[in-house]
């Protein structure tokens, strides 16, 4: 791969300058939303001011403001997106400098492809890199692109298993000088650390790299676009795109990705509307112009005694991008950008946990000097999205404590004309209700336009399985989104008072994909939330028969969280709505060819026998001690080490010994990582083995070696053979 | 040196080693399969070639008596496969000869002993293709380095974030005040519940 400097391309540049427009749009856009909350919230003052307003009511106002602030800009959000969608055309959308003509491989510059991986579905990961590589070589656009899959993974079995599918995967698609591993030994800050770290190492030597995630997929055509918009716009330092779900098997990932494609592109116009060129990075399936990344977004330390790092970088980096003037634009019409989505409620919780304590740490950016107005903007809404969910159990529990009150001292009039109710002649209560109903339609009213703009056009219709089938879907997605609504309410707000008690949230692999019901977890995870969920309707149902009628959209999905997260990640029952075509999404009635190719070789990965149970929890250990090759690969995969202090090679022998005599599950995680990471010690111990006579050999290696010896013939791997 | 597979004899039998030649055999048996020599005709001959060398070796070299034969064994094929792929990739720049966990990923980067099941070991049956193949591998983790610099600069985070993340630092020293602080919350909830309840 040449230089990125050495590098020219002569692709004639359409200007774009939306600074002064966006400007407009952003006041135009927050005055409709102001507008509303402002509307509405002196509504509730004048439900909740009957003769003066007591503690707890002035409570519930400050509460309503923001939350009710946070509706209707999702609301306008749609509306806008919904009119610029029906226009066809955003005068302020990146893709319109798209030159015309088809990629051409010397037009491109050097792209590095990375692929930061932690503890995750080798299987999955490689065969989506197989099927990008080969959707580029069919394009004949391979010469252009570099994969580089970098690994914090500290599971030893994860890491050997990853070194094995790396070799394969080059031998099956000989791509050794084009697909590249790197392991980091320290995890250092995570995924931005992986990636400053790529950067550090070869940056220099890529003009532009694409960020994908382990479960990202991207097609030939979207990443040389790309490639071309960030060539044709050469302010531009982030290129993200809006990727939509696949693979969703269970019924939760099925109703998201229905709501992905549906909903999704609604709300993606109305923020390219407002934000246009002061976009935001999403963390994946993007592309950065490397340059400026190196030199303005290495992420500083936080404050406080742990000097820990920010855990949702992406945003932190959109800032410091715009704050050195390079523009970040969502290209959300490019299409071919794919992603998973978490196949139960107990996965979505876990990634909104991490995401929330990231969010969280946003906080200390809000007053950097420097930063736009706007990214301040995209950072505080972040943290409003997670602070949201307390807010509403606290404005909810306050609700039941005035309404208590109410019951208990019907002083003051409230269903008296008081106000502005006293002028369109009705009474608080009724003024309540059409709020209520108000707020109610602003929730709903965004999925509605979205699904009639599908409804409207044939093709879509077809898309997602006739209008019949798009109409049922919305109505039962939006059914079972308000019964999930409470129970996500509870996660987020247990996630933030972790937060904000300074727990630690640990960086758990994510669930890509759907194993069944796991009782244990559910009940585990739901119980509280049965158990508030009666409380609550007991409460309701003791200060007034009515209000627990009031409550029941709330205290019903809490009461039943336990069978509807069962049901929600049952995959079976997501077949079967497969079948009936509810959720019927556009990939599933036209495949993409990438996802469809990767998801065959997925199944003959899958169909290979696994090892044995007690094997397979130390598998990575036992081949690169027994498997000649894989122990040759592995140790030529570690960096040559300087001679060792007598203490770390008293230590390594010691390590050794217990591994020898007593099997891997005498060491633990760290000792064994540390082992394997130690090149003299994993060629001594793969020597020593063998050349022990079997009558010698400890119980386990003996059992571990029979077996191995068993299948050698063709040993498990991540991939196919 | 290359191996002969032909006129190839087993050791003699000896009663008083006869088990311990059987463990050697199934060691370089297990050996050889785990190098993906599926041909059970090529494994019996260099299983035999083998152990015939280990019983020459046994016979002649002092330095080796009273080791366990399947050891020996052991050895003797991962010295022969040094040897073997001595003669078939290029030599090192630095002029040093190859080490077996090169020349074992040599092998397995080309899937020698699956594509060309009768040449392993056996210099007499290479085919050039496979020659050709071993000698080309290599791996490269990753291209040559590019070092860039990549340091976070100094952010200017405003006064108040300045100074909450000072009393931080100065509170997450003295975990007496985290404890105070959470008690004085519980303490404050049921002052409010007190209220609450007149």
């Amino acid at each position: 791969m040449n230089e990125a400097s050495e590098t020219s391309i002569q692709i004639p540049i359409q200007a774009v300058s939306p600074a002064r427009h966006s400007a407009r749009r952003q006041v135009l856009f927050f005055s409709c939303v102001v507008f509303l909350t402002s509307v509405a919230t002196w509504l509730m003052a004048d439900i909740l001011w009957r003769g003066g307003l007591t503690g707890l009511e002035t409570a519930m106002l400050i509460l309503f403001a923001p939350l009710f602030g946070m509706v209707a800009l999702g609301f306008i959000q749609a509306v806008v997106g919904f009119v610029m969608l029906l226009r066809k055309r955003d005068t302020y959308e990146i893709t319109a400098t798209l030159p015309s003509g088809e990629p051409v491989v010397e037009q491109l510059p050097p792209t590095a492809l990375l692929i930061p991986i932690y503890n995750e579905d080798v299987s999955r990961v490689y065969e989506g890199l197989r099927s990008m590589y080969l959707a580029l070589a069919n394009a004949g656009l391979a010469g252009c692109f570099d994969f580089f899959i970098l690994s914090d993974s500290t599971d030893p079995n994860k890491w050997i298993e990853e070194e094995i599918g790396w070799i394969d995967l080059c031998k099956q698609l000989k791509g050794f000088g084009r697909i590249f591993y790197r392991k980091r030994h320290i995890p250092l800050n995570r995924k931005s650390g992986n990636i400053s770290d790529f950067c550090r190492r070869w940056g220099k030597r890529y003009r532009y790299m694409v960020v994908l995630d382990a479960d990202s997929l991207m097609e030939a055509k979207t990443l040389a676009r790309m490639v071309q918009l960030m060539e044709a716009n050469p302010q531009t330092g982030i290129l993200q795109t809006a990727p939509q779900p696949i693979q969703a098997q269970t019924p939760l990932a099925r109703m998201l990705q229905f709501a992905g494609y549906c909903y999704g592109p609604v709300f993606q116009a109305g923020l390219n509307y407002w934000q246009s060129n002061n976009g935001n990075f999403w963390g994946h399936n993007a592309i950065i112009r490397t340059a400026p990344f190196i030199e303005h977004c290495a992420l500083p330390a936080l404050p406080g005694s742990k000097r820990s790092r920010f855990m949702s970088h992406d945003y932190v980096e959109a800032a410091l991008m715009r704050k050195a003037n390079y523009e970040v634009w969502l290209a959300y019409t490019l299409g071919g950008s794919f992603e998973n989505v978490p196949p139960t409620m107990i996965d979505c919780a876990k990634r909104d946990r991490r995401w929330c304590r990231g969010n969280f740490q946003h906080s200390w950016l809000l007053m950097a000097r420097g930063l736009l107005p706007v990214n301040r903007l995209h950072l505080s809404l972040g943290i409003l999205s997670y602070l949201c969910s307390p807010l509403w159990l606290i404005f909810m529990i306050l609700g039941m404590m005035q309404f208590r009150r109410e019951m208990l001292a019907p002083t003051t009039a409230f269903d008296a004309d008081i106000g502005l109710s006293s002028y369109l002649d009705i009474g608080g209560g009724r003024l309540a209700l059409y709020l209520f109903l108000a707020t109610l339609v602003l929730l709903t009213l965004p999925k509605l336009l979205a699904t009639l703009l599908v409804l409207a056009d044939r093709k879509k219709r077809r898309d997602f399985g006739g209008a019949l089938r798009t109409v049922f879907s919305f109505v039962t997605e939006h059914l079972f989104s308000a019964l999930m609504a409470p129970i996500l309410m509870l996660f987020t707000s247990l996630s933030v008072a972790f937060v904000l008690l300074g727990r630690e949230i640990t960086w758990g692999a994510q669930r890509r994909d759907a194993e069944g019901i796991d009782w244990p977890g559910i009940l585990r995870a739901h119980t509280w939330h049965t158990a508030l969920g009666l409380l609550s309707a007991e409460i309701a149902y003791r200060i007034h028969p009515a209000f627990f009628w009031w409550l029941l959209p709330v205290t019903l999905g809490l009461v039943f969280s336990i069978p509807l997260s069962a049901v929600l990640g049952h995959e079976p029952f997501g077949r079967l709505l497969n079948r009936i075509g509810l959720f019927r999404t556009p990939p599933e009635t036209e495949p993409p060819l990438l996802v469809s190719h990767m998801e065959k070789n997925l199944e003959i990965c899958r169909s290979q026998l696994p090892p044995p149970g007690w094997l397979q929890k130390h598998y990575g250990a036992a081949q690169v001690v027994i498997d000649p090759y894989i122990n040759a690969a592995h140790v030529s995969l570690l960096h040559a080490k300087r001679k060792l202090s007598y203490p770390l090679t008293a230590y390594f022998q010691k390590l050794s010994e217990r591994l020898m005599t007593q099997g891997p599950a005498a060491l633990n995680r760290r000792e064994l990582l540390a082992l394997l990471r130690n090149a003299d010690s994993m060629a001594a111990i793969h020597d020593r083995l063998w050349k022990m006579p079997d009558r010698q050999l400890p119980e386990w290696w003996k059992l571990a070696m029979r077996h191995y010896n068993l299948l050698t013939g063709r040993p498990r791997t991540p991939l196919y053979r | 040196m290359d191996l002969s597979l032909e006129s190839i004899t087993l050791p003699p039998w000896d009663p008083a080693r006869a088990e311990e030649w059987n463990d050697a055999y199934e060691k370089v048996e297990n050996y050889l399969r785990a190098c993906r020599v599926s041909s059970h005709l090529q494994r019996a001959r260099l299983i035999a070639l083998i152990l015939q060398r280990v019983y020459d070796r046994t016979q002649g070299d002092a330095s080796v008596a009273g080791r366990p034969l399947p050891e020996l064994a052991i050895m003797e094929v991962r010295d022969r496969i040094t040897e073997w792929i001595g003669h078939h990739l290029p030599p090192r720049a630095d002029g040093h000869p190859f080490s077996l966990g090169e020349g074992m990923l040599a092998i397995y980067l080309c899937d020698g002993p699956t594509r060309w099941p009768y040449a392993f070991l056996d210099s007499h049956r290479m085919p050039a293709e496979y020659a050709e193949a071993l000698s080309s591998r290599v791996v490269r983790s990753g291209p040559d380095l590019a070092v860039s610099s990549m340091v976070p600069r100094d952010m200017d985070l405003g006064l108040m974030p300045e100074l909450v993340g000072s009393a931080m630092e100065s509170f997450e020293a003295l975990p007496i005040l985290k404890t105070l602080l959470a008690w004085l919350v519980f303490f404050g909830l049921l002052g409010f519940l007190f209220w609450y309840t007149r």
